[in-house]
């Protein structure tokens, strides 16, 4: 199997619904393709069903119709619990994906160590969670992510329980990482500005059930230069990404 | 030290108020019915013929308290990993081991007696009984107690059911699992004492020393025996306690394939 080259969809969904057993309808009628080397961001008002289309998009629960094309079995995900495991230190935590994945333990280690660093946290690789910042356990869960090298990323809201500081140096670090792994992307998140700053693309959800309303496109340069946080243009594109919000509610 | 001072002045208000009752309070004739301190010693614990039947006994009780425990945790931790496999089986299985708990156990120990006769097996059949139960409920509790989105990592990597159990559930469940065990260890104890009043042939463990001591009026020699099944108790308490301070106080790492 030849990977797909830049450009390329690394995932396609493609008129996902997906009802739960007792009639509640999360998400209905959802097309929405994710191609490699850009970052798509969802958004939409609480409940309407942001997090199921990145569990089906995952694999991790099946649509109840639609179809939903992964062509890349390297996938990443971080939840916005950093999800790790508190009896493990922070390396053995990274080590965890190629554990799960049969990767031999000598490599998986090395590995480990080198997307820790990658991170920022080679001096804490000995630590266990309950010794880090909410913000390093949040590093150390990118860096059990980054290990399996993923070509689609998947983020579940996953700086909204960090302080504002945090994130955005988190949101720094990701951009970071993005231009030197080339990843396709799908983030969900609450906050326009953290969309319009990480996004080539936002994508807008109606209340429940969910679909995509609406799609804006954000124009700025990679990387973002300095100050484009505080520009004008920026803030007037998360203006309009949030009315967009609003009236998808 | 600091720490040692309170309970210990405690310790010596009650020893000194047992002293004065013995000896300030009971005429002579009835003094037996609160032997001093230092008869209790002298009597039960300097006399070495006193000592040795006392000594045996604890250890036998120690043993059956122990073996019980043992079986005990086998079999609850294993019958947790079970219902954790599946709700079905859990349905199945749980409200049997909650009859376990709220009939009155010792209501059925004479019908060991019965089956089983009354020697080694029947008592720790006993301490199982009266053990079990935290052992099941605790572990389970801890394997349920693993997030979603931990599982859904899990789920993410196509991790096998083992696998699961090994890396995730078990080690997540540790801290709940000690608890139950010092629970369960305490209750062991309990069986294995109470469950001798029940079986008074065969080898003398400390229940049937107590009893016999209180049917001869060797009041001395049975508080004695009372102090060493109370000792028992708080060692093993302490025991556990420790353990399940060490296993989740120190996260230790989980077993590395």
């Amino acid at each position: 199997m030849t990977a797909p080259g830049p450009g390329e969809p690394l995932l396609e969904l493609t008129g996902i619904t997906k009802s739960f057993p007792g009639g509640v309808t999360a998400v209905t009628d959802v097309d929405l393709t994710v191609r490699r080397g850009e970052i798509v961001a969802l958004m939409g008002p609480s409940g309407c069903g942001k997090s199921t289309v990145l569990q089906l998009a995952a694999g991790l629960d099946r649509p109840t119709a639609g179809v939903v094309a992964r062509h890349t079995d390297r996938v990443g995900y971080v939840w916005q619990d950093p999800t790790l495991l508190p009896w493990r230190t922070a390396r053995r935590n990274v080590e965890l994906s190629g554990e799960l994945d049969g990767v031999p333990k000598a490599d998986r280690r090395q590995r480990a160590q080198r997307a820790l660093a990658g991170v920022g946290l080679a001096e804490f690789v000995d630590h266990r969670p309950a010794q880090l910042s909410g913000g390093m356990r949040m590093r150390v869960a990118l860096a059990r992510a980054l290990v399996v090298e993923p070509e689609l990323f998947l983020f579940d809201e996953p700086f909204a329980a960090l302080d504002e500081l945090t994130r955005h140096e988190l949101g720094d670090e990701l951009l970071r990482l993005f231009t030197g792994h080339g990843f396709g992307a799908l983030f969900v998140t609450h906050s326009a500005g953290e969309a319009v700053h990480l996004a080539d693309r936002v994508l807008v959800m109606s209340a429940r059930p969910g679909r995509v309303v609406a799609e804006v496109e954000v124009p700025f340069d990679r990387p973002r230069p300095p100050g484009a946080r505080t520009s004008p243009e920026f803030a007037a594109l998360v203006g309009a990404v949030s009315r967009a919000v609003v009236t998808a509610s | 030290m600091k720490r040692a001072l309170p309970p210990l002045v405690v310790l010596v208000t009650v020893l000194g108020a047992w002293t004065f009752v013995s000896y300030g309070v009971l005429s002579p004739r009835r003094r037996f019915l609160l032997p001093p301190v230092d008869e209790v010693v002298r009597v039960g614990f300097l006399d070495p013929e006193n000592r040795a039947e006392l000594v045996a006994g604890l250890a036998l009780t120690t043993r059956v308290a122990g073996t019980g425990l043992l079986i005990s945790a086998v079999l609850g931790i294993g019958l947790a990993v079970v219902m954790a496999q599946s709700r079905w089986l859990e349905r199945a299985v749980y409200p049997y081991v909650v009859v376990l708990q709220t009939i009155p156990v010792l209501a059925l120990v004479p019908l060991f007696g019965f089956w089983f006769g009354f020697g080694f097996p029947s008592r720790v059949l006993v301490c199982v009984l009266l053990s079990l139960f935290p052992l099941v409920a605790n572990t389970l509790f801890g394997i349920r107690s693993v997030p979603k989105a931990q599982h859904q990592l899990f789920d993410l990597h196509r991790a096998g059911r083992w696998t699961r159990l090994w890396k995730l559930q078990l080690p997540a469940a540790l801290p709940a699992l000690f608890t139950g065990l010092r629970i369960a260890a305490g209750g062991s104890v309990i069986g294995a004492v109470v469950g001798d009043f029940f079986f008074r042939q065969g080898e003398p463990g400390l229940g049937v020393l107590i009893d016999n001591y209180r049917a001869q009026l060797a009041s001395a020699r049975m508080f004695a025996a009372v102090v060493l099944a109370s000792g028992l108790g708080i060692a093993v308490f302490l025991v556990f306690g420790a353990l399940a301070r060490w296993a989740v106080g120190r996260w230790h790492e989980s077993a590395d394939g």
